[in-house]
């Protein structure tokens, strides 16, 4: 078998035109891996600087109400992960810029997408353009022609009459096909280790396994399956076009038409109706429980009583503070309740899509490479609840300054100093380990298995089945 | 062989080839498919913004009723609100600006997913506010794209024409006829031409076919006749750009292998390749924006709220003349507090400034874009596609133009009714319905 695929390697080494195309690609893919790698640090670089500036402004406050400097707010840009510069998955289209304060939860905005007119369909030129949609489409050239110019040739079935297993040598052949997607794929992650070894954490490396492995995999589907077409159809041109017809399906056509039909089963309400409803819970009271009136004059009671008074004049601290942050404690819920279940809706969006990877591999390995990559939709909402748990922080210290900080009810020209403002703590974001989220991607690692053992032993028994004469 | 006898002989040719039968039914499918999700995206719009009116309508209502049909000499509500000053009046207002979808979305979908198509405006509103943002979508969802026409079109019809047209010489050279071919015709070319030119004109006439179909979709033609005829012509030219390139590729090989390799790559390159790497460049060259200028606004606005009423005054004249001679001149305290509500214009001010310093930002962008549309004939259509369907950025940058205007008119009626010292009754506030309204 061995011989074999070293006789595949040396006739592809002698085939100028093949080794023309498989060097443009490791150009491209190295250029690809560097340009992914320069626009990471860029949008770091930026990042870093936007993000200085706005703590700037923050800890430059010299006094202000802690009320008025909840409602003037901060912001919160979205961090460039390390391993977009390979799959950017959703970046492109999730907005970069969170406000931070109080009384609403703001939404992410001005996405990437939304300032410009359309510059790509399939997106940036990341690695995994090349390795999902263009890399393929060479294995598949590769995979026929190596068949095909030994069926044309009479060679299969004069090495079969001579003794030789036919499945052997069908599968050396398409190992040794799939040996160069490999070659192309290790180059891109070692160009990758390289230009980025400073930057390099276990995580990252663990990601960048699972993200490999994917593609291994997807590439072993790809290469078998075009074997087993070549054989399968006598007719050479029935052969590649119904492989290229199965590309087509798979990365054009399939994905857009199951994601769609997927948010139509699971369907996500309009914005307008999304706020009425949060703003409608929040003074009537959640499931028109409790309406904000009643809170209120509950909430007082409670102070006056917890305090000794009979009157909020009497009061040694700021009663707006506390209403204030029991209003957010209420809005906390509300949001709750909207956000998680717009969260869920997402997620059996997410469930019923992965499905669509048992007719389309393709689809389970965008899922794992996005994934893999930190860049998909999972990743995007965890930053979106980080950013929320600590908008909740920095409204309570602001809430808590404002009924604790020493002024008293009333008194809404009382100012906190700058000491307070620059102890407000910045937002820190932490990537998400991909081992708590590992689970979320056991479905299409798993689909992606069941195809290679499925096409494998369509193709041992295929295989068996060449006709000699 | 003359030409109507090789398009007769193809057109047998091609009855009898099930796989390209098959792949003009795919597309064909597929484009039904695309056209109606587009007819429901452009109905969704249509009665989200329908919903939103009649509530907007309600809220009016329902607001003269509560805080302007009695005496509104006085103040009737026990808070520090008097709904008929102006300033509150105003920003109370329920004002809603919407992105009406073109029936000619039927073609395309484009941005609209990207951009919110309604928007409330207060005095105190700017086009880059949060609630401009688009509709609540599945971002995995909006990555992959919606399936419509154009996608068809664009990424699928020339799939379809390398389907159709891969094997012509290739086939006979395989099968030893082209010698009999050659004596038959005059010029070889011309009979690769002629061939190549039936399938072109089978997907121009099927694409033509589809285009009216989309069209007889929504209820009225004659608002899109123009974008009809638009998409027919941009059709033809992308259809002859693909036809010439397949064609060359023809000519210029023998081999089955190297034809569908050549024009496999030539889809690859137009469709991926090249738009990636403009991508790419863009977002190096131009990281994304954070908006931090619009983000500043913020901080202006808390220095000029700091700022002693003289200030305050000084620059209001300079934009506002006519308050010079403002029927309540001559009441310092009036004059203090419409001062003080005056601030909004000074605010709206700065953020258009801000605002221009983005815009001509995303400008640069877009000419970065423009210069590659020679090598990226796929985004030069889709653009121009998008544009005939008013989902272009261009629209979406009208519509936010439209916002500001709207602010703008706000912010001059504020001027005008605190400055002369009127009272918003019942008759002013319908009168503010009919000021505020753009037709788009």
């Amino acid at each position: 078998m061995w011989q074999i695929i070293k006789n595949e390697w040396s006739s592809f080494y002698r085939d100028h035109v093949l080794l023309g195309i498989f060097s443009s690609f490791l150009i491209l893919l190295s250029i690809t891996v560097s340009l992914g790698s320069l626009h990471v640090a860029h949008q770091n670089t930026h990042h870093a600087s936007s993000r200085e500036h706005i703590r700037d402004k923050w800890e430059n406050i010299q006094e202000m109400n802690p009320h008025s400097a909840a409602h003037y707010g901060t912001y919160v840009f979205k961090p460039t992960t390390l391993l977009s510069g390979l799959d950017d998955g959703v970046s492109n289209i999730t907005g970069n810029v969170l406000k931070v304060e109080g009384h609403v939860q703001n939404e992410i905005v001005h996405s990437e997408a939304s300032q410009s007119q359309v510059v790509s369909k399939f997106g940036k030129l990341k690695s995994a353009l090349l390795l999902q949609y263009i890399v393929p489409i060479f294995l598949i050239f590769l995979s026929f022609q190596t068949i095909n110019g030994e069926k044309l040739s009479g060679r299969l079935k004069l090495l079969i009459a001579q003794g030789a297993s036919s499945t052997k040598i069908i599968f050396s052949k398409a190992l040794s096909v799939w040996m160069i997607g490999l070659t192309l794929l290790l180059v891109t992650v070692f160009m990758y280790l390289l230009l980025n070894i400073g930057d390099l954490n276990y995580d990252t490396m663990l990601r960048l396994s699972f993200f490999t492995i994917s593609y291994f995999l997807y590439y072993f589907i790809i290469v078998l399956l075009t074997t087993f077409l070549s054989i399968s159809f006598n007719n050479t041109s029935t052969a590649l076009t119904s492989m290229l017809a199965v590309w087509v399906v798979w990365t054009i056509l399939l994905p857009n038409i199951l994601m769609s039909t997927v948010e139509s089963q699971h369907k996500l309400p309009s914005r307008d109706i999304f706020k009425l409803n949060m703003k409608e819970d929040r003074s009537k009271g959640i499931d028109g429980h409790s309406p904000s009136s009643e809170r209120l004059v509950a909430l007082r009671e409670k102070v006056l009583k917890d305090y000794g008074v009979d009157s909020l004049s009497q009061l040694s601290i700021n009663f707006r503070g506390i209403v204030m942050q029991e209003d957010e404690e209420y809005g906390n819920k509300v949001w709750d309740k909207h956000f998680g279940n717009l969260r869920t809706v997402l997620k059996n969006q997410k469930k019923s899509y992965q499905l669509g990877g048992i007719i389309n591999p393709f689809i389970a390995l965008q899922n794992t490479s996005k994934g893999f990559a930190a860049s998909d939709n999972l990743h995007h909402q965890d930053f979106l609840v980080q950013v929320e748990n600590y908008r909740r922080v920095f409204v309570r210290t602001l809430n808590n300054k404002d009924a604790y900080g020493g002024s008293k009810t009333g008194e809404r020209g009382w100012k906190a100093d700058n000491a307070f403002f620059k102890s407000v703590p910045d937002f820190v974001f932490k990537p998400l380990e991909i081992m708590k989220v590992f689970k979320d991607y056991i479905f299409d690692l798993a689909i992606l298995i069941i195809w290679v053992l499925v096409i494998t032993l369509l193709l041992i028994n295929k295989s068996k089945r060449i006709p000699i004469v | 062989m003359t030409f109507i006898n090789i398009f007769l002989l193809e057109w047998k040719h091609f009855i009898r080839s099930p796989y390209k039968v098959i792949a003009i039914s795919l597309f064909i499918l597929a484009s039904v498919y695309g056209i109606h999700n587009s007819v429901s995206l452009y109905q969704t719009q249509i009665n989200e913004i329908a919903k939103i009116e009649k509530r907007v309508s309600e809220e009016r209502q329902e607001f003269v009723k509560k805080h302007l049909v009695r005496d509104v000499s006085t103040n009737q509500n026990n808070n520090s609100r008097d709904y008929s000053s102006p300033y509150w009046a105003l920003r109370q207002f329920p004002l809603y600006h919407f992105k009406k979808p073109s029936p000619s979305m039927v073609f395309s979908i484009g941005q609209s997913e990207q951009y919110g198509f309604y928007k409330r405006i207060t005095f105190n509103s700017s086009p880059y506010d949060n609630d401009l943002s688009e509709e609540i979508a599945n971002p995995e969802r909006l990555q992959i794209g919606t399936f419509d026409f154009s996608f068809a079109l664009l990424f699928l019809l020339p799939l379809v024409l390398m389907i159709l047209a891969f094997n012509i010489k290739s086939n006979e050279i395989e099968q030893g006829f082209m010698s009999l071919i050659e004596v038959q015709v005059t010029f070889k070319n011309s009979w690769i031409i002629a061939r190549v030119g039936f399938y072109s004109f089978l997907a121009l006439l099927m694409s033509y076919g589809l285009i009216l179909y989309g069209s007889f979709l929504m209820t009225s033609l004659q608002p899109i006749k123009t974008a009809i005829a638009s998409m027919m012509l941009y059709t033809f030219f992308y259809i002859l750009f693909w036809s010439t390139l397949f064609l060359f590729i023809i000519i210029k090989n023998k081999n089955l292998l190297s034809i569908i390799l050549q024009m496999s790559f030539s889809f690859i390159l137009f469709a991926f390749v090249t738009p990636g790497i403009v991508h790419q460049l863009l977002s190096i060259n131009y990281p994304v924006n954070l908006m931090t200028d619009i983000i500043d606004v913020r901080d202006q606005r808390q220095e000029l709220y700091a700022q002693p009423h003289d200030v305050i005054n000084s620059q209001l004249r300079i934009m506002y003349p006519q308050i010079e001679n403002a029927s309540i001149i001559d009441d310092s305290l009036k004059v203090k507090s419409a001062l003080s509500q005056s601030i909004p214009a000074l605010v709206n001010n700065i953020k258009k400034n801000n605002i221009d310093i983005v815009e001509e930002e995303i400008k640069s962008k877009i000419d970065f874009v423009n210069k590659f549309n020679i090598l990226n004939p796929i985004v030069f259509f889709q653009n121009k596609i998008n544009a005939l369907s008013k989902s272009h950025y261009d629209n979406y940058k009208a519509y936010r133009n439209e916002i500001q205007f709207l602010i703008d008119k706000q912010i001059n009626v504020l001027i005008e009714d605190i400055w002369s010292g009127r009272k918003v009754d019942e008759s002013r506030y319908k009168e503010y319905s009919k000021i505020f309204t753009i037709k788009n």
